[in-house]
């Protein structure tokens, strides 16, 4: 029998092919292993980017829903921590702090699968565009020698408990708020020469207690013996008229008031030509929208504008004649429950006489309390016509010794135009410390295993119950109150005050008309 | 008998065709002269004013300046004013030749010698004052328009005293209230040199007119009447106030380039005790890009009176061109660190601009192009490099002038019009335009015109 033997190896050696692949299949497993590992790494590091860019989206997509919530006059909460609204393959909610000057923080926290990202916005809530104008001329801002204006806030109070006895009269000594595109010019009374060649005063001095703001590159000429207490640095651009968009109510003819008084009320319809003779009397009851052609109020004639239970629009399309002799009326001292607005341009004889008339003339008496808007109009400001809210028009011009107040409130809150709100700012914040946010886990699936159902985004907004005054196809002015989701919009042609309230709150979130 | 009537045919037979010879004659086919050779018969009863004017001229019963003046106080102002305009508007082109045109000419011509026949009629003629007021207001008017083609100050000021306002002959700077302060607001536009004249004016020292004086110079906005009206700050505070509001008041987006000595007297208001005269000389400043005032306006953005603060705010926006908020402190770091940019590198970049490589230049451009607050000192320094052989350094010349919008670039740039190299014309058209606001072409002498 043969026996092999190995010439020249030890028996130490054998088995060293197994140990070195062995060896090299545990690296290759090694690097495969930490190849994987990376792989899942870097997977999962796209995935939870891609994660948190949803998240931002969503977040961004809560903040726009809590915009226009606020447009609509709600708080601006939409859903909560522990109920937040479903968006997409995530949730967000949005919490809302309230802060001075008619601002509002907006604080928005998006969830999607393990992305969290939190953005916040402050708006400034409502922004009345006709009355930031102020008292407002286009291409001609006159006043008048003697003449007296300031501001007050109506929201603090009567124009009385905020004014006090000054040099001026009775005036609140700031507030006043004059802009123009064009050079505005203030008159002084007339001087004369007195003894030793010093110039007197003929008349009273004219006051502006406030600020007077000529247009882009223009500048004001306040005449001797002129007060104006705040600045007169020029706008820093172009103020533009916003058109006005004259609704189309339906039409009730013409309506002549030859004597007594007639109210006209709860209701929204289009006239022809209102005219009211001497003796007569117009009542215009809100809530109400007037559409007229021409509103021509004659010597001897009144118009009554009654606002305590809602707002009083008039839209007047071709001509307003208040003549001097008639009077203006306000039952209600709140400029925000009025407003005039004229879109009348052309000037054209309508008297039969052969000289033209412009379309708009202010010639009454009596005091008014409201906007009053004429982007295509001459408007002159009688002395014995006391004005309380805002003014803009083409051109204006108040005449010697007239008076008139701005309204400031105006600015943040009108139950007659309502503008959209504005954003100023918008940031990232930190995430808030809640459980839903610390937690990896996707929201949806938590929340499915908690038992909590997220509200769908475009009815999450905290405030689930309405009271709405409205008028419906037909004109009518008609009243809702209970669940929002039981209500039909439909219904309604034009809101006249609308208050949101939270089932949870109990309380009430104040609403607006527009 | 018959030798009679046969003398009296002919005379009517004269009197009929007289009309339609002269007719023939001036030539019916003016569109002036349509107005009333056209439909006689759908005119109404009263003729316009123009109408009736044209048919006393062409009647031959205004061929003085003495007639047409009396015509002019007998149709009012209103009236006179409508007549003026429209002849004025329609006045013939200075080539145009033709009986019709030459009638045109000596109507223009008769109308400016009224205002001296108003003159010697106001101080000859003993008139009740109403209808004397009356006079003057159309004498006035006449001014007003007229003084856009001819016409004399010391006129103006003779028929002066007339407080009443005449109707404006077109839509006027608001600032303007009288008819005398519109009448020489034009007539300075047109004659800086007449300045002297209301100099004398104010001179003797009637505070009334003196107002009415410094609102003509301020409302023409030019750089005369702006050295003009600074002579005349610290006489008086109730003049003083007035001048503040019309000083630096420019016809076009470039501030009035004002001496040192009158910035001065300008600056000095900004320390007044009196809010009113700080809140007007903060925006004086502002307007006259008056860059040493800046430390001052700083100061006043935490003045007691909100206006004040205002206004310093607006003016120091405007000098420097940044839109930081109203915090005094911010723009006092700001500008500490613009002093100290310039003490440190600010001199040594200008010097680059001459003594150094074509790297350096270039480095030295872009740097000082960026610091508005001394922007005048570099545009005289970049002048030199606009007209560079290289066209790269400029070019980067041209863009760094524009960048700083200095109305000192503007002489300059003027000047470079006129050269040889079409670049160079294209480029300083184009920088000019964009750094006054106005489109004035190429045309050298437009732009020394309207600013120079």
């Amino acid at each position: 029998m043969k026996s092999y033997r190995y010439s020249g190896r030890s028996r130490r050696e054998r088995g060293n092919a197994l140990v070195i692949s062995l060896v090299v299949v545990m690296l290759a497993g090694a690097m495969g292993a930490a190849m994987l590992q990376m792989q899942t790494g870097m997977t999962l590091r796209q995935k939870q980017s891609a994660n948190n860019k949803r998240a931002l989206y969503i977040a961004e997509a809560g903040l726009s829903e809590a915009f226009m919530a606020v447009a609509q006059g709600k708080s601006g909460n939409v859903g909560t921590a522990d109920v937040p609204a479903t968006f997409g393959d995530g949730v967000f909610w949005v919490e809302a702090h309230e802060q001075s000057d008619g601002k509002i923080a907006l604080v928005s926290n998006g969830l999607c699968g393990s992305g969290r990202f939190s953005a916040s916005v402050v708006i400034q809530k409502t922004t009345n565009t006709l009355a930031s104008l102020g008292l407002f001329g286009d291409q001609q801002m006159t006043v008048g020698a003697g003449a007296v204006i300031d501001g007050y806030d109506s929201t603090a109070g009567t124009f009385e408990s905020q004014a006090h006895q000054t040099s001026a009269g009775l005036t609140t000594a700031s507030g006043a708020s004059i802009n123009a595109n064009c050079d505005i010019l203030v008159q002084g009374p007339t001087l004369t020469l007195g003894p030793l060649r010093v110039p007197i005063a003929t008349g009273p001095n004219t006051y502006i207690y406030g600020d007077v703001h000529p247009g882009k590159g223009k500048s004001v000429t306040a005449q001797p013996n002129t007060t104006i207490t705040g600045s007169t640095s020029p706008n820093a651009k172009t103020l533009t008229l916003p058109a006005i968009s004259v609704p189309t109510p339906p039409a009730k003819g013409d309506l002549i008031l030859a004597n007594g008084s007639t109210e006209i009320k709860d209701c929204e319809a289009t006239y022809g030509i209102i005219k009211v003779r001497s003796g007569a009397k117009l009542v215009i009851k809100g809530p109400d929208i007037v559409v007229a052609s021409s509103i021509i109020v004659e010597s001897g004639g009144k118009l009554e504008f009654k606002s305590d239970d809602g707002p009083v629009i008039v839209y007047v399309k071709d001509y307003l004649n208040l003549v001097s002799g008639s009077e203006l009326i306000n039952g209600s001292k709140d400029p925000k429950n009025v407003a005039l607005l004229i879109s009348a341009s052309q000037t054209v004889d309508r008297t039969g006489d052969g000289v033209p008339d412009p379309p708009v003339t202010i010639s009454s008496s009596g005091v008014f309390y409201g906007m009053l808007y004429a982007p295509s109009g001459t408007i002159t400001i009688p002395n014995n016509l006391r004005i309380f809210g805002s003014a803009a028009a083409l051109k204006v011009t108040y005449t010697t010794n007239s008076r008139a107040t701005f309204d400031k409130a105006l600015l943040s809150s009108s139950n007659t135009m309502k503008g959209m709100p504005s954003m100023i700012s918008w940031k990232i914040v930190e995430l808030p410390s809640v459980p839903i946010v610390q937690s990896a886990e996707d929201p949806l699936t938590r929340l499915k295993r908690n038992g909590v159902t997220p509200v769908k985004s475009a009815a999450a907004a905290v405030e689930d119950k309405i009271n709405i005054t409205y008028t419906d196809a037909s004109g009518a002015v008609k009243n809702y109150t209970g669940d929002v989701a039981s209500f039909d919009f439909t219904l309604v042609r034009s809101v006249v005050r609308k208050v949101w309230t939270s089932t949870n709150s109990g309380g009430g979130t104040s609403g607006s008309s527009n | 008998m018959t030798l009679f009537m046969m003398k009296g045919a002919a005379g009517a037979l004269f009197c009929v065709l007289l009309p339609a010879i002269s007719n023939a004659a001036i030539g019916s086919r003016d569109p002036l002269l349509q107005k009333i050779d056209g439909d006689r018969a759908s005119r109404p009863a009263k003729l316009p004013p123009v109408e009736r004017f044209l048919e006393k001229a062409r009647g031959g019963l205004l061929r003085t300046s003495r007639e047409m003046w009396l015509e002019f106080v007998a149709i009012g102002a209103e009236e006179t004013a409508e007549v003026v305009q429209f002849l004025v508007k329609n006045a013939p082109p200075p080539n145009a030749r033709s009986p019709v045109a030459d009638q045109k000419r000596m109507v223009l011509l008769t109308i400016d010698g009224v205002p001296k026949a108003a003159a010697d009629y106001l101080q000859t003629e003993k008139l009740t004052s109403e209808r004397m007021l009356d006079a003057r207001r159309v004498a006035l008017c006449i001014l007003e328009i007229v003084g856009k083609t001819a016409g004399d100050a010391a006129l103006a000021l003779k028929i002066a005293g007339a407080s009443e306002t005449a109707p404006p002959a077109e839509p006027a700077d608001p600032s303007l209230t009288s008819a005398l302060e519109r009448s020489l607001q034009k007539m300075i536009e047109r004659d800086g040199g007449l300045l002297n004249t209301i100099k004398i004016w104010m001179e003797k020292g009637d505070p009334i007119l003196n107002i009415s004086l410094v609102a003509a110079v301020g409302a023409a906005r030019s750089r005369e009447g702006a050295a003009f009206l600074c002579n005349y700050l610290g006489k008086s505070p109730m003049l003083d106030m007035q001048l503040l509001q019309h000083i630096g008041k420019a016809p076009g987006i470039l501030p009035i380039a004002l001496s040192d000595r009158d910035l001065d007297r300008v600056r000095k208001y900004l320390d007044s005790r009196d809010p009113g005269m700080r809140r007007e000389a903060a925006l004086a400043v502002g307007r006259l890009d008056d860059t040493a005032s800046i430390p001052q306006l700083l100061e006043l953005m935490d003045d007691s009176n909100g206006g004040v603060q205002e206004n310093a705010y607006w003016s120091t926006k405007k000098i420097t061109g940044l839109r930081f908020r109203m915090d005094r402190k911010r723009w006092r770091q700001w500008f500490d660190g613009e002093q100290k940019w310039w003490s440190e590198a600010g001199e040594r970049q200008l010097a680059n601009l001459t003594n150094g490589e074509n790297a350096n230049i270039t480095s030295a451009m872009n740097e000082l192009g960026g610091h508005w607050l001394y922007r005048n000192e570099i545009t005289e320094k970049l002048a030199p490099l606009l007209s560079s052989p290289r066209a790269e350094i400029s070019n980067i010349a041209f863009a760094a002038v524009v960048s700083l919008a200095s109305s000192r670039a503007v002489a300059v740039l003027v000047q470079l019009l006129e050269s040889e190299n079409d670049r160079l014309r294209a480029k300083a058209a184009e920088a000019l335009t964009v750094i006054t606001g106005e489109y004035l072409g190429d045309d050298p002498l437009a732009w020394r015109l309207r600013y120079l």
